[in-house]
């Protein structure tokens, strides 16, 4: 890099923050629930002014991405996953006027997703025990009402077992199956190796096969 | 002939992730390999499971909930507003013994972290877990293939995004004295993983000197660095090349510094000291105790 005067580089990092065609169009990466959203640049300008409908329309295009990873992680707490969900919006709006799009949005939505997660996990950690933070019936009672009963209760058990997963192994088993992230993906969101991706997705899937050997034959097969 | 199993590569070759190359050596080794092969069904059997996670759709009491946090504030709980009143206990001796406390803090603060100058231990040990990554950060920048995940000389923009990212704190000043003017530059911040814990690696230059700063939530390294409410044991190393590395505690984050600077990488130092009493403190940095 070139050497700069003081003035000169207090002036280009003006010029970097004026700079529009730095700023990243907001794509939808391998995310199911925001795939009908097409926000671009000047979606997050509107929020940076402090847009109310702005920051209203960005919310319901995310919405559902940042709950159902909240609630999974959570392992169907909705208290926890509101909690979550409530922080990750509002630091949103507070910090989206300093956002200037250097990396990708939704990698940085996802990274903010997972610190919240992080953060109540610490939380809830000191004041509930682990036992007490799973009611089963609040899984059963947040997916649709078309499923069958039986694969109800299976995702219940499912998302039981996930959450006695250490954080470190949940969070890619959460961002995998419920968004869809790649492994690169994954590993930009949590600042680590694909290849430490891809341990922590072995040992999270072979505790999920061990925890719910009793439901292998009814979970069946399929693409993954 | 020994060939290596393939155990750690099965979920992504589950999920399609692997390049067609180690595609085909997977599939291949599990064709002769019974032992990857029960591996390899006990991780589909996981991942056939965890396919059954839902996406569950947002509640519809979401939104209110933030709109008045972002319009009005949010509104203190019962337990809050008790804590505000002291709980009907006699206002003016708390807020004395508090302002006395606060008081002691400060002095003892002053005391430590001003008057006294900073204590450095030269160390010949083996550098630990966390050092090692910042010095092969230290390198790693030098590679063409390097890229920060936000390039700036901006530091607002540095630590707001640093905060949101990772929750780490970086204490850039936005202010610098002009005796700093064309000698100190931002590069950027790029988030790794380090002993065990999300760190950040932040880049600049001193008198056109690459100089590394790595930091992690102390909390989150699976290895002990340093003890001690209020220690300000800098440990100093020289590692090769002419190069240095200083390791301390702050605010519950550790930090490594790695320069090639000259006087013990004391110049690297101003980034996040701007004032002339830490610059003195700095000046009198003076490794002694050896272990």
């Amino acid at each position: 890099m070139p050497r700069l005067s003081f003035p000169e580089f207090r002036a280009s990092s003006e010029k970097y923050r004026e700079d529009k065609s730095s700023m990243p169009r907001l794509i939808p990466v391998s995310c199911t629930a925001i795939q009908a959203v097409n926000p671009n640049y000047s979606f997050v300008e509107a929020c940076q002014r402090g847009d109310m409908e702005a920051f209203r329309a960005l919310y319901e295009a995310y919405k559902d991405t940042v709950y159902s990873i909240a609630l999974n992680f959570s392992g169907g707490n909705q208290d926890a996953a509101k909690d979550i969900a409530q922080d990750v919006f509002l630091k949103l709006f507070s910090s989206l006027k300093s956002f200037r799009g250097a990396s990708n949005f939704s990698t940085w939505l996802f990274r903010v997703v997972v610190n919240a997660c992080m953060d109540e996990h610490r939380k809830r950690r000191r004041l509930v025990p682990l036992e007490d933070s799973v009611p089963p019936e609040a899984l059963s009672s947040t997916y649709s009402q078309e499923r069958h009963a039986w694969q109800k209760q299976l995702a219940s058990e499912v998302g039981i077992a996930v959450a006695a997963l250490s954080p470190k192994l949940r969070l890619p088993i959460v961002l995998r199956y419920v968004q869809g992230l790649s492994y690169e993906e994954i590993a930009r969101v949590l600042g680590c190796s694909a290849g430490t991706v891809a341990s922590r997705l072995n040992r999270g899937h072979k505790f999920l096969a061990r925890r719910l050997s009793h439901l292998r034959s009814a979970a069946g097969g399929g693409d993954v | 002939m020994f060939e290596r199993h393939v155990t750690s590569k099965l979920s992504a070759f589950v999920h399609g992730q692997l390049s067609e190359s180690d595609a085909q050596r997977v599939s291949g080794h599990l064709a002769r390999c019974s032992r990857c092969r029960q591996e390899l069904e006990e991780i589909s059997a996981g991942a056939d499971l965890a396919k059954n996670l839902g996406s569950p759709s947002a509640p519809d009491s979401l939104w209110p909930s933030i709109q008045r946090h972002v319009e009005h504030g949010p509104s203190p709980s019962l337990l809050q507003r008790a804590r505000m009143s002291w709980m009907g206990w006699p206002r003016a001796p708390i807020t004395v013994s508090a302002l006395l406390l606060l008081t002691m803090v400060a002095a003892l603060t002053w005391y430590y972290e001003i008057r006294q100058p900073l204590q450095v231990t030269t160390s010949v040990a083996a550098p630990s877990e966390f050092e090692a990554a910042a010095l092969r950060a230290y390198h790693s920048q030098m590679q063409p293939d390097w890229h920060w995940d936000l390039a700036t000389h901006d530091a607002q923009q540095l630590r707001d995004w640093l905060r949101l990212a990772s929750n780490l704190h970086a204490s850039v000043p936005l202010q610098r004295p002009s005796e700093d003017a064309g000698r100190l530059q931002l590069a950027g911040v790029k988030l790794i993983e380090a002993a065990g814990a999300r760190a950040a690696v932040i880049g600049y230059q001193v008198d056109g000197r690459q100089v590394t700063l790595l930091t992690a939530w102390v909390r989150d390294l699976q290895e002990k660095l340093s003890e001690g409410f209020l220690s300000k044991d800098i440990v100093y190393r020289a590692a090769q090349d002419d190069m240095k590395t200083f390791t301390w505690e702050a605010s519950g984050q550790a930090y490594v510094m790695v320069s090639a600077l000259p006087h013990f990488g004391e110049r690297g130092c101003i980034l996040c000291h701007t004032t002339p009493e830490r610059r003195a403190l700095i000046s009198n940095m003076n490794p002694q105790r050896k272990n």
